[in-house]
């Protein structure tokens, strides 16, 4: 018997090509780059918006989001249609989901379709690997996040818009903020970082979020206080709040969040003089960043948005689905 | 096979003999006739043996008592009570006990005469039924214990279910009264919440939701306050921290009576283990880290931990082939119990004899059993096994429905040859595989 929910999965296939991405961490620093300037190309000169192209033509790629998303879902839907490639959105929010019916015995019918690549999102830590080790081997598979593990394709598009503005990555100070806790998008974004030299990661947050214990498994510095955490930082990356932390004892209120944790203009003063602000969406405005900060010229938010399409199509391009030796 | 079998005699040559009980460790023949041990070294006079078993260079201990495992762990289960003592048997297991959260819930007589009358039926290992403190093990009302009792259950426990403060007081004195014990899954159920992992940097890398220590530390000081108040005798079940190890030493050293016993999948995988294997590591108690796993196999060296058990769960492929938290926790164990505990011998300078006990004659104890004993007059409860031999269950050989362990495919060293129940040779290793008799009497 095999287990269900294997963490480790090999994501090249025999030839070395990129088969599966479903984490960062298994991921070479070339593959990478490569998925960099795959970006630059696809993006215009000016670098504001992208182009339609023919790589993916006659593809089929199935969006099985287990887990509600709009944003990422219709991101990765545009990137789809972008590489010419044929979608098939198939939503199956958690509550909805195949009552009784296995996540293999879903995806085994859409298998059975003549299906490409799948890009899954899932509630679960460990269900996309699991999805991964079951398609048949021409079959790629994309991580749009699972649970509170992995997102990182999230984390590439971060590391391509810091690129776009940073010349060099190893010196960087980077400060990450917010719930790391329960955040993939950190976890993914923190083994980008280290993939590319950086060593300076500060994860920011209250000790119910950010606990110390984090310094160990992810080598980072944990910092209780927003102050430290930002102190001379060139890269600030702000994660999202979501509402259930309160309810579930790990936040009092919004309000002492945003006092304590919040980007104001003021805290940005302790970081460097060029630093940049990212987030990777959506924004509560007022609870992790003011609004003001967000919408000036230090935030990278609109960047990460377009360079996400991009970043995607580069992915998916690479993957090149339907196309892989057995392995 | 003779269709008096009870009466058969037995003749057992070349084989070293390891008594745990006793210290006996030496060369000797053994002979059984009756169902009991007849004679020791030379043959009784007069002796003809129906059945000979020539096994030079393997090793004769009593049969291994299993503290606690699951035959059949749901309604719509492929295992079930024979296929398991079927397993039990193959693993050299002659006596075993079932935890009450299997179907039907031991919680009352009725249900714990089908159980025996099931493994009656089978004839191969002997079950001894662990009860259900609270109805339905539902953790609201007691249990009527004291019919559970007369029933055979020595031991009686909730399973994985929490119980409040006040319900583990109550069922403590009540236990007490009637002389029974309770089996404890020490774990404070606010702070385990939902956790599928152990709290620890494999957890936090992979984002799942984790059971730190502190809740099996709290559950243990708990439940050793209340066994101070109340005088119930209480066995902690699947220690799986150093903090477990070290709060049971200090109640012992206090003079409670405490017992424990530790899983063996503990003994020997800590919490990195889930990256590579998933849900086959999926347990609960969830595998710790290296430090817990160390002091574990030090707790068991130095007797804290007075029992080694499989917890055996036998589960179907659908039950692990899910997402890690939604999989089902626990893994299959009983033929793994031996060669798992040869390996630590190995490995970490335990004493073949001290292991033995920690599979014979502790359990026997806590089970409130009568020792067994290698000894002229005793029943032949008995164990023959290969320590060289090896194996890998996937390709030589696996009687459980449950293969939900990351043991299946690997090589293991030291296998049950033979196994006697009431001096009724039950399993034999033959060149085709196991072979089962099923034994005539109780």
């Amino acid at each position: 018997m095999n287990g269900g929910g294997v963490f480790t999965t090999h994501q090249y296939d025999d030839a070395g090509t990129l088969r599966h991405l479903l984490s960062i961490e298994g991921l070479r620093r070339e593959t990478l780059e490569e998925i960099f300037r795959t970006a630059d190309s696809l993006l215009e000169l000016d670098g504001q918006t992208v182009r339609k192209v023919p790589l993916l033509r006659g593809k089929t790629i199935v969006l099985l989001f287990f887990e509600a998303s709009t944003r990422t879902r219709t991101t990765f839907e545009i990137a789809a249609k972008r590489l010419s490639a044929d979608v098939v959105t198939v939503n199956l929010a958690a509550s909805s989901t195949t009552k009784g019916e296995s996540l293999l015995d879903t995806v085994g019918t859409l298998i059975s379709m003549r299906s490409d690549m799948f890009v899954v999102r899932h509630a679960e830590g460990g269900a996309v690997h699991l999805i991964a080790n079951q398609v048949a081997d021409h079959i790629s598979v994309l991580n749009a996040g699972d649970g509170c593990h992995s997102h990182p394709t999230q984390a590439l598009l971060d590391m391509y818009t810091i690129r776009q503005v940073k010349t060099d990555f190893a010196s960087l100070k980077v400060a990450i903020v917010g719930d790391l806790l329960h955040s993939r998008v950190a976890r993914s974004e923190i083994q980008a970082l280290q993939l590319l030299g950086v060593t300076d990661i500060r994860a920011v947050g209250p000790a119910t979020l950010a606990p110390k214990t984090l310094s160990a498994a992810l080598g980072v510095r944990v910092c209780h206080r927003l102050e430290d955490g930002l102190d001379g930082a060139d890269v600030v990356v702000m994660l999202r709040l979501q509402r259930e932390r309160m309810a579930s004892a790990f936040l009092p209120s919004e309000s002492e969040y945003f006092e304590n944790y919040g980007l104001t203009f003021d805290k940005l003063r302790l970081t460097a003089k060029d630093s940049v602000v990212m987030h990777p969406g959506p924004i509560n405005r007022g609870v992790e960043i003011d609004s003001a900060v967000a919408d000036s010229e230090r935030s990278l938010i609109s960047r990460q948005v377009t360079n996400g399409i991009a970043v995607r199509m580069a992915v998916m391009a690479l993957m090149n689905p339907g196309h892989h030796p057995a392995q | 096979m003779t269709s008096n079998r009870q009466h058969q005699r037995i003749a057992i040559l070349g084989a070293r003999l390891i008594d745990a009980a006793s210290g006996l460790d030496e060369q000797q023949a053994l002979y059984i006739d009756n169902g009991l041990i007849r004679a020791i070294g030379a043959p009784p006079a007069g002796f003809v043996a129906d059945l000979l078993l020539d096994v030079p260079g393997q090793i004769v201990c009593a049969g291994l008592v299993d503290l606690r495992a699951r035959l059949e762990p749901a309604e719509d289960s492929n295992a079930s009570v024979a296929s398991e003592v079927r397993a039990a048997v193959a693993g050299g297991i002659t006596s075993l006990a079932c935890m009450p959260d299997n179907y039907p819930t031991t919680d009352a007589r009725a249900a714990v005469h089908l159980l025996l009358g099931k493994a009656r039926e089978q004839g191969l290992a002997r079950v001894l039924p662990l009860g259900a403190l609270t109805r339905n093990l539902a953790g609201e009302q007691l249990s009527e214990m004291a019919r559970l009792g007369m029933a055979g259950c020595h031991l009686l426990t909730n399973g994985n279910a929490p119980l409040s403060s006040l319900i583990m007081r109550r069922a403590m004195e009540y236990a007490s009264t009637f002389g029974l014990g309770i089996m404890t899954f020490a774990e404070d159920p606010s702070l385990a919440g939902n956790g599928c992992v152990h709290e620890g940097s494999t957890g936090l890398k992979l984002g799942l939701q984790a059971i730190p220590v502190t809740a099996e530390e709290i559950g243990i000081s708990r439940d050793i306050a209340l066994a101070e108040l109340t005088g119930c005798k209480v066995h902690f079940a699947a220690v799986s921290s150093a903090r477990g190890v070290a709060l049971i030493a200090d109640g012992r050293n206090r003079g409670l009576a405490l017992t424990a016993d530790v899983a063996v999948h503990h003994l020997h995988l800590n919490d990195t283990a889930i990256l590579q294997y998933g849900s086959l590591c999926h347990l609960r108690p969830p595998l710790r880290s290296e430090t817990d796993r160390l002091a574990l196999i030090e707790g068991l060296k130095n007797g804290v931990l007075d029992a080694l058990c499989s917890d055996h769960l036998p589960c179907g492929e659908d039950a692990k082939m899910a997402p890690f938290p939604a999989s089902k926790a626990g893994a299959a164990g009983l033929e793994l119990l031996l060669p798992l505990a040869l390996q630590l011998v190995k490995e970490h300078g335990i004493s073949l004899s001290a292991m033995l006990a920690a599979m014979t004659a502790r359990p026997s104890a806590i089970l409130g059993l009568p020792t067994q004993e290698i000894r002229v007059g005793e029943v032949a409860d008995l164990a023959i096994f290969d320590p060289q031999r090896t194996w890998q269950p996937a390709l030589d050989g696996w009687h459980s429905l449950g293969k939900n362990t990351p043991f299946y495919r690997q090589s293991l060293t030291g296998r049950v040859t033979h196994t006697l129940v009431g001096g009724q040779l039950v399993y034999r290793l033959g060149d085709q595989g196991g072979e089962f008799d099923p034994r005539s009497g109780p």
